[in-house]
């Protein structure tokens, strides 16, 4: 198997598997060799053999925006991604340090709103934003938790540090791809992954269910937990399938529940049963008609009623938006010693908000330099990456921000870190090549935070791209954080 | 005075309705210009009724009727004294607080904008559309010495003067495009027009949905909800105003609820499942003048009937 890369100099990205070409890390030396010594068509034949496993099983990610049918393959790597524990344990520290200070936000701007009196971040900003939902206020979550589950998207730079690129606290999906990924792996690899003490991953769905139950308003009984899907249609239709059959529990649609009594019911063959806490993977908007659009057919009339009467909890709560909107993380920082009074143990990717008339100044004269981003969107869709953009993008997205600041913000292009990645098409042998990756790492916040070891890689495919997004055109990589003691050869 | 306030409202459904939920802000609020004595909703059929407190301060209730119903009737009643040492003497009166210019005013715009933001933005019934910009700059825009409070009066004239208040002549989804396009609105687009023109010029502005006593002590039936706004003013903080009746709000100003537009503050809004298309509604209002004596103080209660 052969490796291409480039020779080391300085700017640029850093290579997570190889210091200089042929010169692997302390920490991936054993994988190196592993795929350095192995027949290139051999990992072609495994990257193949990968994709008919997923095919079987069933994982598939819909793609908006494609006329011919919906489901499809997530593309997938066989080069697993190394994380030693030693570089994770602080990164998962990190991770629950700043879902702590996320949820304290909430709490505060939908309760009191100290941070505003404080003058630490404009009232407007957060109160304007199109993640604000008013309805939310009044509202609180069992142990002010709102929310449950997390996913925050981390990038690693030149210099090898994890930063903070931006939070999803709405409903972050993916973890679906990181459980399978792993059970390809160990049909792929079973001598690697047991010489190496991978940490497992395999708890998550148990974990997951712990954590909704413990938000049962009513602890008396066990507390009967359901999946909201928006139904076949959705992206990550997939993953809401897959989490049911994990933890056992029913993938309802809107119209499989209702709301009697300011209490929520699934319908079932054998008559109503209550449900006590519900999942959702719908939006807010999309939640309760009478609440929110009137014309979204995805939710449950009635479901905010319910919920207001203590009579079921909703994990993510309503309005866990405002805490992820893009704009809102530049404060990211000052939340943390702000509620916490702690250091933030990961930093944020430098971010300018357009709406501030001196950042925009500095911004619209190097626009080409800088990724931006509309601060209500998430999933990728209507960014512009400066370095990559022609002309004609450039100037209209200059006309874009012009007419609303607020609208967007701005990041320096971070030289994504890269990883060895199969390529099988063009011309030659199929050999390993740098691609650059980031990382999606899993919070749950129940009484006990936990982080899932790892999380998703995903990768970039096409050489030199930076879009990761599964919407996008990336792919995925097993994660594997790993005991530093058996990492070396 | 003292006023006594029956708001009925009956939905007739071609084929039964089921799983019906509604949202209903029809509570008169309690503050120091406007005592609630007594408020009460009913209900039939039977339906669980939950109330709460919403971002803006009213007081709202969520009511399900899950059974299938031909009929669903809504009725609140309330019983309201208002503090008319609270409200001006003369319709155009002054209201308190010192002579502040616009441009003093404007200087403390960013504080104001983080306190109020919700009440100075474009909304959704309230667009910063062209044609309101467009409109505010050639017709009401404030010189920097005019004193704010002068400066209100002169726009909710302005806008009583320039439109025709028309029955029927909107809908509740209209915005102000709607009233600026054809001359003519009701007292929703009157109050909306207003705010986006307030709002314009840096003025918070906020929209209120309520009731208007009749002049005389009769009763009468069939009387309408009523809307305005009130703006809000250095030294006098929030003031109401009534641009469809060219004045203050006053004595017979009853006020039920705030919202930044008429979206935030419907008196009834839900959704319900029926195998018909049909329904109907009807709504009847009686506010009746009382004297002091008559009734007794129960604060807020609420109960349905079967």
């Amino acid at each position: 198997m052969q490796y291409r890369q480039a020779p080391a100099i300085a700017g640029l990205p850093m290579n997570e598997m190889f210091e200089t070409a042929g010169n692997p890390r302390p920490e991936c030396a054993r994988v190196a060799s592993y795929l350095l010594t192995m027949d290139s068509r051999r990992l072609l034949e495994l990257g193949a053999r990968a994709h008919l496993m997923f095919q079987e099983m069933g994982v598939t990610f819909n793609h908006y925006g494609d006329a011919e049918g919906t489901e499809r393959i997530f593309p997938f790597d066989p080069v697993p991604r190394i994380i030693p524990a030693s570089v994770w344990e602080p990164i998962e520290a990190g991770l629950i340090q700043r879902v702590r200070a996320l949820n304290a936000f909430l709490a505060d701007v939908y309760g009191e709103g100290v941070i505003f009196k404080e003058g630490l971040i404009p009232r407007e900003m957060v109160v304007g934003s199109a993640q604000f939902r008013h309805a939310a206020v009044g509202i609180r979550p069992r142990d002010d938790r709102f929310v449950s589950i997390a996913g925050i998207d981390l990038v690693r730079g030149a210099d090898g540090r994890f930063l903070v690129l931006e939070d999803n606290l709405r409903t972050p999906s993916g973890v679906s791809y990181v459980l399978q990924n792993r059970v390809v792996m160990r049909r792929l690899f079973p001598e690697l992954l047991r010489a190496l003490e991978v940490r497992s991953v395999e708890q998550y769905p148990a974990d997951l269910l712990a954590c909704l139950k413990e938000l049962a308003p009513n602890p008396e009984r066990d507390p009967v937990v359901a999946i909201l899907t928006p139904g076949p249609y959705n992206s990550a239709f997939y993953e809401h399938v897959f989490l049911s059959q994990q933890m056992g529990v029913e993938l309802v649609e809107g119209r499989d529940l209702i709301c009697a009594d300011h209490k929520l019911f699934m319908k079932t063959i054998y008559g109503l049963r209550r449900v006590d806490v519900l999942y959702r993977r719908v939006d807010d908007d999309y939640l309760d008609p009478v609440v929110f659009r009137p014309d979204s057919l995805l939710g449950v009339a009635g479901l905010t009623a319910a919920i207001r009467a203590g009579n079921v909890a909703v994990a993510n709560a309503i309005g866990t938006g405002v805490a992820d909107d893009k704009a809102t993380f530049a404060y990211t920082p000052a939340m943390i010693r702000f509620y916490l009074n702690e250091e933030p143990l990961l930093p944020i990717v430098e971010t300018y908000l357009l709406r501030d008339p001196d950042q925009r100044e500095v911004v619209l004269k190097d626009l080409d330099r800088y990724v931006i981003k509309p601060t209500g969107a998430s999933g990728g869709y209507g960014v512009i990456i400066g370095p990559k953009a022609s002309d004609a993008e450039l100037a209209q997205a200059r006309a874009r921000i012009m007419r609303d600041p607020a609208g967007y913000i701005a990041q320096p292009v971070v030289q994504l870190s890269v990883h060895p990645t199969l390529m099988a098409e063009g011309e030659g042998a199929p050999c390993l090549a740098p691609r650059h990756v980031d990382l999606r790492p899993f919070v749950l916040m129940g009484a006990r935070p936990r982080v899932l070891a790892g999380g998703l890689t995903r990768v970039a495919l096409r050489e030199g791209s930076l879009i990761v997004n599964s919407s996008q055109g990336g792919g995925s990589k097993d994660t594997w954080v790993v005991e530093e003691g058996c990492s070396v050869a | 005075m003292r006023l006594r306030i029956r708001h009925q409202t009956r939905f007739n459904y071609e084929r039964p309705a089921y799983d019906s939920h509604n949202e209903v802000r029809l509570c008169p609020w309690d503050s120091a210009d406007q005592r609630r004595i007594n408020f009460e909703l009913t209900t039939f059929p039977r339906a669980a009724i939950l109330p709460y407190t919403d971002f803006f301060g009213n007081r709202c209730h969520s009511i399900s009727v899950t059974d299938r119903h031909h009929v669903l009737t809504i009725t609140a009643e309330s019983t309201v004294e208002i503090n008319a040492a609270h409200r001006p003497s003369a319709p155009n009166e002054r209201p308190p607080g010192p002579e502040v210019p616009f441009s003093r005013f404007l200087s403390d715009d960013a504080a104001r904008a983080n306190q109020f933001c919700e009440f100075m933005s474009s909304s959704r019934y309230v667009p910063f559309s062209e044609r309101l910009r467009k409109f505010f700059w050639n017709g009401v825009r404030p010189r920097g010495n005019d004193d704010v409070a002068d400066y209100v009066m002169r726009v909710v004239a302005f806008v009583h003067d320039q439109f025709h208040y028309e029955p029927a002549s909107t809908h509740v989804y209209s915005s102000v495009n709607d009233i600026l396009k054809s001359g003519a609105g009701v007292c929703q687009d009157f109050a909306h027009l207003t705010i986006g023109l307030l709002r314009l010029a840096g003025v918070p502005a906020r929209y209120v949905s309520g009731y208007l006593a009749p002049h005389e002590q009769t009763q009468l039936g069939e009387q309408a909800s009523h809307a305005w706004l009130e703006a809000w003013l250095p030294g006098a903080g929030w003031t109401g105003y009534d641009p469809t009746h060219r004045c203050r709000t006053d004595e017979r100003h009853v006020g039920m609820a705030i919202g930044r537009d008429y979206g935030d503050v419907p008196p009834i809004r839900g959704c319900y499942r029926s195998d018909g298309r049909k329904s109907m509604m009807r709504v009847s209002l009686d506010i009746e003048r009382r004297d002091e004596a008559d009734d007794t103080a129960v604060v807020g209660r609420c109960h349905s009937q079967q």
